[in-house]
């Protein structure tokens, strides 16, 4: 495989448009009717003519968590604080890292807060996991989760640090990851769109969500992502208006074909075609958008495996199962954002809630994919854009406290589409405040997105990896924009082998 | 010329600058900064030479004595995205939004983007790191906080009138005060009856003060008799600047900050001695005399000698008019872009620019009124040129979100011309803001708004950064987070369905279905009036056709089921006009939604 050449990618387009334009005025409309009825091939194909190699996975489904979940109240357990309660963070433990405006100047200074949460350690293939107890249903998958201690980034504030690990950069401006896998893969079906976001509800929506996040940025756009609402149509302007059937729309589409025809003959403009084509699978989104959100076929077993939530649209556990069913249906790329993870104060009540919320969702869409056989090539990844500091914000108690963020380590984990199940991968020292050695000594000189550091996952790691997962070298899916040739991982990334199977 | 002239244009260059209503980080709070919005549509308006329109937006307030016009459009300097964030650092976002600045800038007017030259020399074009941070250096010392506090005004900004009514109101109680003054003057002038202090203090005062003095009861100037009509005159100009709203503009620090090279462009990595704002190389010099401040980065700009900028904008005049540029990456001159197709004519467009006074109309009739743009854009056999790079057929391209909506508003009638003021907001799906906003942000809940405000121009629907409207976004309206010279042109299943399912387009789609059923008689003249509007030509028997067709369908239907033709007539606020049979106007209301979706209507040939 060469990387992609822009002069050659333009080259077929030429190709395709001469096609369109002899096809129209030396067949006819014999060959236009032909070209319409070849919808097998409807489904549109990326700009990788193949993937650069044998993908692990054909799909993957995110599970963002927009605000920074603690990493310290959830998953890296960190039994030897509980000693240090109240005792400030060392100086040579922070060693230079910058403090956001919220707690650089607070009068307790930077006192250490041990969790009030209750570890186990489950079984998996690996050394064990340590899950907390605000995750039980999370602990029942360790044999099918590869938890990473040491993801880290640079960004310290939500805007950038959730901008960043989205596109790779920190101002607005850049194309989505997911936007990146559409431009480079395009879709698997023709009746739903190839990437899709949900907002699963929340009952702490601090923080914002931006367009940007599934956003094109400098790819065309119809490579952003399509948000998948749980309020009114399900997506923008699906229903007909009042008073107008589906067999008006039927009569309305054919003359709207024959309108379009029309103007195809004279101008033999591809676009025209590509156009007669989007309204044909609107009209079939329109069946197929609400067989998809009918969740009356699914079993009761499933309802048991997701919760009651799942009967409630726009729960965290119903966006699981759509997932589950978009996955299915051919999407490729699907992503829920579900927010509130800012605990900046009363963590343990915000956090408590929120982790009821995705627990049992999160847990049951893998043990679902896994019973069903698509566990193997579907992806699933669960994150924030940052993590929690081990010191408090705000007065602690041993009950109640804050967490400020914190960019130099945070827990994430992936699972299914060629991950190694059931293992850990990095570590962190006994602050959960750096990423260290195997014997919890901090990694020296500090990690940075330059060059990779065994053990470590910087977000650009993270991206690279997921983009190998479904078959692309990440330096090699680019996009020449302004002169240069943009990618997801900007000039840095690398692929972290160890976490893949 | 018809003011919608300054609306169309505007549109490419607030694309360009990232206008936005919004400031776009983190809460993406309100951001009081459309007066510079409605500045440029006047401008362009009023014809304002390019070369002075490009130096009062990076610089009108470093002129002598800049007008309230001339501060306004400084409010280009401002239109970065900004952050409010709680904890962000604001020595990280001065340089961020320096970043920002200095890219839009390259995008904007040197068609290239610097971005690499933030971290290192720049690999393809020949500019090096140092030269990027002493352009940056030009917007480093800005007087506006870093962070803006999630304030609609935030940094200096002007008090100025809120719409076009109010500065035309304005304009004229300006003009009557400069006729008072004018009329005093020349008395004084001439006259022996006034002692020297008083003619000394009156040479010294500017016009707003004049009037004060003329208001006086006592003193020498009552024997004008004119008291009367200045105290008037005063009260209407006061209660014309109560009402005055504000702007964001731009304004230098006393004491410029330093600035230095960031290593990898990391904020809290400086590298070496502080800079002086200055040039890129490359570029020719900055001409004899030009300050080290915004003022003097405008002369180098607009300098007959730059060799870029008046390319670089013709080349986008040359992209709106034809569908697209004569060099096809109008975001990229550099060696990575692709070269102009036509090189002699990009060139002589771009002197015909400079000599012609930077008169951007004269370049428009000199492109609307050439051959090339008069020509067919049917399809040539005998010229094997696909991508139209010869110029060998008219223009073909769907137009974009704006316009789409604006055409139906119009040929409904339901368009209200009125100009500028605050965004407006036409119907819009429940929820979409308060999906992604932050609880505490002031744009958490979107309010459509009522009456004439629903059918105002496109070009002022107000422009959220991280959630615009789905009607503009679904057409490739880019979000105005960043600068955007070229717009994507899409052809998506969501445009279908937001073409003949949104409120506002059966809303359109029912007012004229009225329109023709009022202005004409028959079935067949009807259908000539719909294409007349829409396509500015008969519909062909195919077309007619396949309308007729649709038209027997529906009547059909609505007759038999009157209840869903009242139902689909209830859409949107503009009221029914109840003489009209319901079924029939059901059902040329569908005739005129598909027409209106159709490529008749959405394609500019």
């Amino acid at each position: 495989m060469q990387n992609l050449d822009p002069i050659r990618e333009h080259e077929l387009m030429v190709t395709r448009r001469q096609l369109f334009g002899r096809a129209a005025l030396g067949l006819g409309t014999a060959a236009l009717s032909q070209l319409m009825a070849s919808d097998s091939h409807a489904a549109r194909s990326g700009v990788l003519p193949a993937t650069h190699h044998a993908p692990k996975a054909k799909r993957v489904i995110y599970l963002f968590m927009s605000g920074g979940p603690s990493h310290l109240d959830l998953w890296d357990y960190k039994p030897g604080l509980t000693k240090k309660f109240n005792e400030q963070l060392p100086a040579e433990v922070r060693n230079g890292q910058r403090v956001t405006g919220m707690t650089a100047n607070q009068k307790s200074g930077l006192p250490i807060c041990p969790t009030k949460y209750r570890f186990t350690k489950h079984d998996n293939n690996d050394r064990g996991l340590w899950v907390s107890e605000l995750l039980p249903h999370m602990a029942s998958v360790a044999q099918d989760i590869c938890v990473t201690y040491s993801t880290f980034t640079e960004a310290i504030n939500h805007d950038p640090a959730i901008t960043y690990i989205q596109t790779g950069s920190q101002i607005p401006g850049r194309p989505s990851l997911g936007a990146w896998l559409s431009y480079g893969l395009g879709s698997m079906n023709e009746n739903l769109p190839h990437y899709v976001v949900m907002h699963a509800r929340t009952n702490h929506a601090e923080q914002s969500l931006f367009n940007r996040l599934w956003g094109p940025g400098f790819l065309p756009s119809d490579h952003q992502g399509m948000l998948m609402r749980s309020q009114g149509d399900p997506v923008l302007y699906l229903s007909n208006p009042a008073g107008v059937s589906s067999k008006d729309r039927r009569a309305q589409l054919d003359t709207l074909s024959a309108l379009n025809n029309e103007q195809y003959e004279r101008f033999a403009d591809p676009e025209i075609v590509a156009r007669i084509r989007q309204h044909e699978m609107a009209y079939r989104m329109q069946t197929s958008v609400p067989e998809l959100m009918d969740l009356s076929t699914e079993s009761k077993e499933t309802f048991e495996l997701y919760g009651e939530d799942a009967k409630t649209p726009g729960t965290f556990a119903a966006c699981c199962l759509n997932a589950r069913r978009l996955a299915e249906r051919g999407v490729r790329n699907i992503q829920i954002f579900h927010r509130g993870w800012d605990a900046h104060g009363g963590l343990p009540r915000e956090h408590g809630s929120q982790c009821k919320d995705i627990d049992q969702g999160s847990a049951a869409l893998i043990r679902d994919l896994k019973q069903r056989g698509m566990l193997d090539d579907t992806l699933v990844v669960w994150g924030g854009e940052f993590g929690r500091t081990v010191y408090c914000q705000g007065n602690l108690t041993r009950e109640n406290y804050g967490r400020d963020h914190h960019p130099r380590c945070f827990t994430t984990w992936m699972a299914g589409g060629g991950i190694k199940p059931g293992i850990t991968y990095g570590q962190t020292d006994e602050y959960g405040y750096n990423i260290a050695d195997s014997d919890g000594v901090p990694l020296s000189p500090q990690p940075g997105k330059e060059k990779w550091t065994p053990g470590t996952m910087h977000i650009h790691d993270l991206n690279a990896t997921i983009l190998h997962l479904l078959g692309i070298d990440h330096k090699r899916l680019t996009y020449r924009y302004q002169g240069r040739d943009f990618r997801l991982t900007d000039v840095h990334g690398h692929v972290i082998h160890d976490v893949i199977a | 010329m018809s003011p919608r002239f300054g609306e169309h244009q505007a549109r490419y260059w607030l694309d360009a600058v990232r206008y936005g209503d919004t400031h776009g980080l983190h809460l993406d709070n309100r951001r009081g900064i459309y007066p510079y919005r409605d500045w440029v549509v006047r401008a362009l308006n009023q014809n304002l030479p390019l070369d002075q329109f490009i130096t009062w937006q990076l610089a009108g307030d470093l002129l002598a004595e800049p007008t309230l016009e001339q501060k306004i459009a400084t409010g280009y300097v401002r239109l970065n995205p900004s952050t409010g964030e709680g904890g962000a650092i604001p020595a990280e976002f001065q340089m961020k939004n320096n970043f920002d600045r200095v890219e839009t800038l390259g995008t904007v007017f040197l068609g290239m983007s610097l971005t690499c030259a933030r971290c290192h020399t720049h690999k393809y074009d020949p500019i090096p790191q140092t030269e990027y941070y002493r352009l940056l250096a030009f917007f480093n010392s800005t007087a506006e906080p870093s962070m803006d506090g999630n304030k609609y005004e935030y940094g200096p900004v002007a008090k100025v009138p809120k719409d076009h009514a109010a500065w035309s109101e304005w304009s004229l109680l300006l003009g009557q005060r400069r006729s008072l003054i004018r009329q005093v003057s020349n008395h004084l002038e001439k006259g022996d009856s006034i002692a020297e202090a008083t003619f000394k203090k009156w040479q010294a005062s500017s016009d707003a003060d004049r009037l004060v003095l003329l208001t006086s009861s006592e003193g020498e100037l009552t024997q004008l008799k004119l008291t009367d009509q200045a105290v008037e005159l005063k009260k209407k100009i006061e209660q014309a600047e109560a009402a005055f709203t504000t702007t964001l503009v731009a304004q230098d620090l006393p004491q410029p900050r330093n600035t230095h090279v960031l290593k990898r462009g990391e904020y809290d990595l400086p590298i070496g001695e502080p800079l002086q704002p200055g040039i890129l190389e490359v570029m020719g010099d900055l001409p004899e005399a030009a300050p080290r401040n915004r003022l003097g980065l405008a002369q180098w700009l607009t300098s007959r000698e730059h060799p870029l900028v008046a390319r670089v904008l013709i080349n986008r005049v040359w992209q709106r008019v034809f569908g697209y540029g004569l060099v096809r990456t109008p975001e990229d001159f550099g060696l990575q872009g692709q070269q102009p197709t036509h090189p002699e004519l990009l060139d002589w467009l771009a002197v015909e620019l400079q000599d012609s006074g930077w008169d951007l109309k004269h370049m428009l009739r000199l492109m609307v009124t050439s051959r090339a743009f008069r020509q067919s854009s049917a399809w040539r056999d005998d010229v094997s040129d696909p991508e139209n790079l010869l110029f060998a057929r008219g223009p073909g391209y769907r137009l974009d979100a704006e316009v789409l909506r604006d055409v139906a508003l119009w040929a409904s009638g339901l368009l209200d011309p009125s100009m500028g003021g605050e965004g407006v907001k036409p119907y819009q799906p429940v929820g979409m803001w308060k999906a992604l906003a932050h609880p505490g942000s002031n744009t958490k809940e979107y309010v459509a708004d009522k009456g004439q405000l629903l059918y105002r121009r496109s070009f002022y629907v107000y422009w959220k950064r991280t959630s615009p409207h789905p009607m503009m976004t679904l057409f490739d309206a880019p979000d105005r987070e960043s600068s955007c010279v070229r717009r994507s042109r899409t052809n998506t299943s969501l445009q279908s369905l937001g073409l003949l399912n949104e409120t506002q387009r059966i809303e359109m789609s029912r007012k004229l279905a009225e329109r023709l059923l009022l202005e004409a008689d028959s079935d067949v003249a009807r259908l000539n009036l719909l294409f007349e509007l829409l396509a500015s030509r008969n519909p062909t028997d195919r077309e007619s056709v396949a309308c007729r067709n649709l038209l027997a369908v529906m009547r059909q239907r609505f007759q038999a089921s009157p209840n869903d033709a009242l139902a689909l007539l209830s859409q949107g606020e503009a009221a029914r006009n109840e003489k009209l049979d319901p079924a029939e106007l059901a059902a040329w209301t569908q005739v005129a939604v598909t027409v209106l979706a159709s490529d008749v209507a959405i394609l500019l040939y």
